[in-house]
């Protein structure tokens, strides 16, 4: 991986991961529950570059721990199992690159997510008597929303901008 | 995925929980904190500025309706400013009279809102001042008009988290203008409003009643206003009352605030 490639995800990572903790609380309803740290994972799995989801999870993650109020129990830890989560998945179920394998990535990793918090939740309430909050799966639910738009938007942005997904004609290969 | 990726994550992820966990990273996120709050605090800007924007057609109906409240509390509160001023120029003569010094225990420290919960329930900010600038957890903060907010609970070298009134896990000493005792504690109820808990039952209280600090917690000073008494509820026979508060502040307009620091507490390079 180039350096300059590298900078740029660490500046992307930065980006989204403030926009996330100092951005998005300030806006109301509905866009308050944009999150885009996970669409951009998924949209970066999917385009096979896997060292840039591992800095963006890593950056972003560590930011979102340094800032956010509540609700991201170590969410460098979290956001770096999602992305292996996403390439295990990405390589062996969801094996095509359509944009309904990208948003099926994107929704079943929200809900891992999900359940980490709240597995984790419960184990720090048995252990420690302290508290981590649990988002509503109503609250979710819009994420989710928000995180379909977002990831099936970027991939047709690949596809229409980028020859990443270019469909070559059966002739040429005659 | 290659098996030797996963180990190399599977590892990192590891040493990251350790040194999560016995506070190894905590001088990496100190300097992180000094490099990036500057441009938290920007990016909070922009997003309260957004967020004003966005909401602005939604509120209309929501104005009009708080407006016709407004108006009728206006119409109470002129009468009893007239009677305050009178009183405040009584005072001041009276103090003057005394050649008295009016000494503040407390310094105002500045501080911007830089990130806020999302969660439900939850209401708390984090500030851009932290334990280097002489802050400590318990500390009362107040907005600009003077209205409490709430108190610090957490505490990083640049950064405090506050947790507001409104959020369910507070709980402050209360009590009614002027009364200068503890009459209550106030709960958070997390959607903005907040519970008066734990009143006796020969304690007066009508709508309208200005809420403030009890000033019984040791870094909370007295008479900050916190909000107005909406509803009183409880049956005779029941030891202990409530009543519904409304929070004077609104946090969606909130953007600065000053932390009331002991003058004790002030760091040396203030002093100078």
């Amino acid at each position: 991986m180039k350096p300059l490639r590298i900078i740029g995800m660490i500046l992307i990572a930065m980006l989204v991961a403030l926009y996330e903790v100092s951005v998005a609380p300030f806006l109301p309803m509905p866009w308050n529950a944009f999150h885009p740290i996970l669409g951009i994972l998924v949209l970066l799995v999917a385009i096979e570059k896997r060292n840039s989801a591992f800095i963006v999870a890593g950056v972003s993650g560590f930011l979102l721990d340094l800032y956010s109020t509540g609700g991201t129990f170590f969410a460098v830890g979290r956001f770096l199992l999602l992305t292996m989560m996403m390439m295990t998945l990405n390589a062996h179920v969801l094996t095509n690159r359509s944009v309904y394998a990208s948003i099926t990535l994107v929704l079943l990793t929200r809900m891992f997510d999900w359940i980490w918090i709240a597995v984790a939740s419960l184990i720090v309430a048995l252990l420690f008597r302290s508290t981590i909050h649990v988002p509503s799966l109503e609250s979710v639910g819009r994420v989710m929303a928000w995180d379909t738009a977002f990831v099936a938007l970027g991939f047709a942005f690949f596809v229409f901008f980028t020859k990443r997904f270019l469909i070559v004609p059966r002739t040429r290969h005659r | 995925m290659s098996r030797r990726l996963i180990v190399i994550v599977g590892l990192i992820l590891a040493l990251l929980a350790v040194a999560n966990v016995t506070g190894l990273l905590a001088p990496f996120q100190n300097i992180s904190r000094a490099i990036t709050v500057p441009i938290a605090r920007s990016f909070s800007s922009a997003g309260r500025g957004i967020g004003t924007w966005l909401s602005r057609p939604l509120e209309i109906s929501e104005l009009t309706e708080q407006n016709v409240d407004l108006r009728a509390r206006l119409d109470s509160a002129v009468v009893d400013y007239v009677r305050l001023r009178a009183l405040e120029e009584e005072n001041r003569s009276l103090r003057a009279m005394l050649e008295f010094e009016d000494e503040s225990d407390y310094d105002f420290v500045p501080a911007r809102i830089i990130s806020r919960s999302s969660d439900e329930g939850r209401v708390e900010v984090l500030i851009d001042r932290g334990s280097r600038d002489g802050l400590e957890v318990g500390m009362a903060v107040v907005a600009e008009g003077g209205l409490f907010v709430g108190k610090i609970t957490e505490l990083q070298p640049r950064i405090s988290r506050i947790t507001l009134v409104s959020d369910e896990q507070s709980r402050i000493a209360a009590s009614t203008a002027g009364r200068h005792a503890l009459i209550g504690v106030i709960e958070g109820r997390g959607n903005g409003t907040a519970n008066l808990t734990l009143i006796p039952q020969q304690i007066e209280l009508n709508p309208d009643d200005i809420i403030v600090t009890a000033g019984t917690e040791e870094k909370i000073p007295a008479n900050l206003p916190i909000g107005l008494i909406n509803t009183v509820e409880g049956q005779q026979t029941d030891p202990f009352k409530h009543a519904s508060i409304e929070p004077l502040l609104r946090i969606e307009g909130l953007d600065l605030v000053l932390v009331l620091r002991s003058s004790a507490l002030r760091p040396e390079s203030a002093n100078q």
